[in-house]
C-alpha cells in the first residue's frame, strides 16, 4: 500500500541495461519520510542513553532498509563480499606483521631477501583470492548472461533472469578498495566484523554510490554524536537540491531524450541528433548528480560526510579534466588502484626507457601514462555493463586523454605561434564549449546501444544539414513535448537556470549552502519559494512513472 | 649516496617549469602536478637517482612539495 505522494515516487530499478527487476525505494513518499525520521530520532536518543553503540543504529537501519528496498535474499551477496574482504585484510595484516619477525630473525642479507619474497608471495595469493571470490561474484551477476547471448548461447541479455543486487558494483568497490589499502600497508584493518558490515552496508551509499574509502567513513559512522542543527539543515539542503534536479530536470527530460534517441539512426537529421545528445547530457548530469545529492543529503543528517562525486563537471577546460570532476570516487578509485600499478609496474618502466630513447623525454614518458589511461578507461566501460557500446564509450575517453597529451607540446606551440592568451576569459569559455563537445561525442556510444547505430548518428550530424525551419515537426513527429522550445521544458529551463547559477558560485569559491543560511530570512524564503515552485510545477511529469536513477543497480 | 633538495627541484623544473618549488606544499591538492606529471617524476627518479618508486607510494602526502618527495626518495634508496 503506498501512501501520500503516491504518484511521485522513485523506483529505483536497474538501469536502461538491466531491466531485470525493481527495486521500490519511494524517496518522496511517507514510508521513506517515517523511516528516515524514525531512523534519525532513534541515532539521536541512542547517542544520550548509549553512545557508545550508537553506530548499532546505522547497522541496523540500513540491513532493514537494504532488506525493504533490495529484498533480503540479496543481502547475502553483500554479507559474502564483507565476510571475504575483512577476512582477506585481516590475513593480509597477520603476513604481514609475520614478515617483519621472520626478518628481524633471519641472518644476512640474502635471507632477509628470501624472507621478503616469500611473504610478498603470500600476501599476493591472498589478495588473488580475495579478488577472485568478489570479482567472480560481480562477474557472474553482471556479465555472464549477456556474454551468453554474445556468443548465441541465450536468447536476451536479461534471458537468465539473474537479479542485479542493489548497489552491488558500489559496495564491491568499496570493500576492494579497503583490502587494497590494506595490502599496501596504509591502513589497519578493522577487527570488528559488525563495524566493518556497517561500512560496507551504509544505506545512502548502496543507492547509487559514492565509492566510500574506509579511513574517511569509519571514524564518522562510528562516533557518538548529538545532532547539529546546522548540519541537519545543510543536509536538508542538499536533499531538497538533489530533489529538484532529480524531478525538475531529470524526469521532465527523460522522454524527450528516449523519444529523440531511441528511434535515432544515420536518417536522423544533424539538428535533432544534437538536440537529443544535448538532453541526454543534461538530465544525466541531473539524475546522477541529482541523486548523489540526495544521498550525501541524507548522509549528513546522520552527520557522516561521504565522498566528493561532482565538481561542476560542465565547466571542465580538457577532457582529463571533465573525469576529475565527474564521479569523482570511482575515478580516485581508479586511478589509485588501476592506473598507477599498471603505469609504475615493471614491463611499463622498460617500455618508457626504449620509448624515450627513441622518441625523446617528453614523449617516451607519457608513453606508460597513455597506456595506462586507456586500459583505466576500457575498465570504466566494462564497469558500465559488458555490451559493446560502453566498451567503445570508454576507449574513445581513453584514446582522446592519451592523444591530448600526447600532442600537449604540439598544441602549445600552435597556441604560442597564433598569440593565444590561453589565461584569458575567452579561452577559458572556448575551453569549456570545447570539452562539453568532446565529451558529448562520447555521449553517443553512451545512450546510443548500438556502436553502428552511434557511428551513424555520429556521422549524420556532421552531414544531415535541413533547414532549420524543419526542425520543429521534425520533433512534433517524434512526440517529443514542446518543441517551441527544441523539448526543454519550461519548467526544466528554470530548473536548469538554478542548477547553472549554483554551480557558477560553486566554481568562483563560494560555500553555497552554508551562505544561503546566512541569507536573510525574507530573501531565504524568497529563494525556497521560487525552487519550491519549480519543484511543484514539474511533479506533472512524474505522475504515473516512477523513474529509475540512471546509476542505481550498477 | 643521499639526493638533496636541490636536485630534486632540479629534476621538478625539468618536468614543469614556474612553479616555487621551494615554498609551495599543495603541488598535488592544488592540482599544480597532475597524475601525468606524477608518473614523469616516477621515471625521471628511476632515470636520475636509480630509486623505484612502487604504486603503493604514489599519494598527495609524499608528492605535495619538493621536500616530502626528497624524503621519500632517500627513504626507498636506503630500503635499495
Amino acid at each position: 500500500m503506498r501512501y501520500g505522494l503516491a504518484n511521485c515516487t522513485i523506483i529505483l530499478c536497474p538501469s536502461y541495461s538491466y531491466p531485470l527487476k525493481a527495486y521500490r525505494l519511494e524517496l518522496l513518499s511517507l514510508q521513506f519520510a517515517c523511516f528516515l525520521t524514525a531512523l534519525l530520532a532513534i541515532y539521536y536518543a541512542f547517542g544520550r542513553i548509549a553512545p557508545r553503540v550508537q553506530w548499532v543504529v546505522l547497522l541496523v537501519g540500513s540491513i532493514v532498509f537494504y532488506g525493504i528496498v533490495g529484498t533480503w535474499p540479496l543481502l547475502s551477496f553483500m554479507l559474502v563480499t564483507a565476510l571475504s574482504t575483512w577476512l582477506g585484510a585481516r590475513k593480509l595484516a597477520g603476513l604481514s606483521e609475520q614478515a617483519k619477525q621472520a626478518r628481524k630473525e633471519a641472518k644476512g642479507r640474502d635471507e632477509k631477501k628470501a624472507v621478503k619474497a616469500r611473504y610478498v608471495r603470500k600476501r599476493r595469493w591472498v589478495l588473488f583470492a580475495v579478488f577472485a571470490v568478489c570479482l567472480g561474484m560481480l562477474g557472474y551477476l553482471k556479465y555472464w548472461n549477456t556474454i551468453l547471448f554474445n556468443i548465441g548461447l541465450a536468447e536476451s541479455t536479461t534471458s537468465l533472469g539473474i537479479v542485479l543486487p542493489l548497489g552491488i558494483s558500489f559496495y564491491m568497490f568499496a570493500s576492494l578498495g579497503y583490502v587494497l589499502e590494506v595490502y599496501n600497508e596504509k591502513l589497519a584493518p578493522e577487527g570488528n566484523f559488525v563495524r566493518f558490515f556497517l561500512f560496507i552496508s551504509w544505506f545512502p551509499q548502496v543507492i547509487q554510490g559514492p565509492i566510500n574509502r574506509f579511513a574517511e567513513m569509519s571514524s564518522q559512522l562510528f562516533a557518538s554524536r548529538g545532532p547539529s542543527w546546522v548540519g541537519m539543515r545543510r543536509g536538508l539542503l542538499r536533499l531538497c537540491y538533489g530533489l529538484l534536479k532529480k524531478y525538475a530536470i531529470a524526469n521532465v527530460l527523460v522522454g524527450n531524450y528516449r523519444a529523440i534517441i531511441g528511434p535515432a539512426d544515420g536518417t536522423t537529421s544533424a539538428p535533432v541528433v544534437i538536440i537529443g545528445i544535448l538532453l541526454y547530457s543534461f538530465q544525466m548530469y541531473a539524475d546522477f548528480s541529482g541523486g548523489i545529492d540526495i544521498v550525501e543529503g541524507v548522509s549528513e543528517l546522520f552527520g557522516v560526510e561521504m565522498a566528493q562525486n561532482f565538481r561542476q563537471p560542465y565547466f571542465s577546460t580538457s577532457l582529463a579534466n571533465f573525469w576529475r570532476r565527474w564521479h569523482m570516487s570511482l575515478g580516485h578509485w581508479m586511478k589509485n588502484y588501476v592506473f598507477y600499478p599498471l603505469a609504475v609496474c615493471g614491463p611499463m618502466r622498460e617500455l618508457n626507457r626504449r620509448a624515450t630513447k627513441l622518441l625523446g623525454k617528453q614523449t617516451g614518458r607519457t608513453i606508460s601514462a597513455c597506456i595506462s589511461n586507456i586500459i583505466v578507461f576500457f575498465v570504466v566501460g566494462l564497469w558500465h555493463g559488458a555490451e559493446l557500446h560502453f566498451i567503445a564509450w570508454g576507449l574513445y575517453n581513453g584514446i582522446m586523454i592519451a592523444l591530448a597529451d600526447l600532442f600537449a607540446p604540439v598544441f602549445e606551440r600552435i597556441g604560442k605561434r597564433l598569440h593565444i592568451q590561453r589565461e584569458s576569459v575567452p579561452f577559458h569559455a572556448f575551453a569549456i564549449l570545447r570539452t562539453f563537445a568532446v565529451v558529448a561525442v562520447g555521449r553517443y556510444f553512451d545512450c546510443i546501444e548500438s556502436v553502428a547505430v552511434g557511428l551513424a548518428c555520429l556521422k549524420a550530424t556532421v552531414t544531415n544539414f535541413v533547414p532549420l525551419s524543419t526542425v520543429q515537426p521534425q520533433l512534433e513527429a517524434l512526440g517529443v513535448t514542446s518543441p517551441n522550445t527544441l523539448g526543454f521544458e519550461t519548467v526544466a529551463l528554470w530548473a536548469l537556470a538554478v542548477v547553472f547559477v549554483v554551480d557558477v558560485l560553486y566554481e568562483r569559491g563560494h560555500d553555497v549552502r552554508t551562505e544561503l543560511m546566512c541569507l536573510r530570512l525574507p530573501v531565504r524564503i524568497a529563494i525556497y519559494l521560487a525552487c519550491g515552485t519549480i519543484f511543484a510545477f514539474s511533479l506533472r511529469f512524474s505522475l504515473g512513472q516512477g523513474e529509475a536513477f540512471m546509476y542505481a543497480n550498477y | 649516496m643521499d639526493i638533496t633538495l636541490d636536485d630534486v627541484i632540479e629534476m621538478l623544473e625539468d618536468i614543469q617549469e614556474d612553479v616555487d618549488y621551494e615554498e609551495c606544499v599543495t603541488l598535488i591538492d592544488d592540482g599544480v602536478l597532475d597524475s601525468f606529471d606524477i608518473l614523469a617524476i616516477v621515471s625521471a627518479a628511476d632515470d636520475e637517482f636509480e630509486v623505484t618508486i612502487p604504486a603503493k607510494d604514489i599519494t598527495p602526502e609524499n608528492f605535495n612539495s619538493a621536500e616530502a618527495l626528497c624524503a621519500l626518495l632517500n627513504r626507498l634508496a636506503d630500503e635499495d
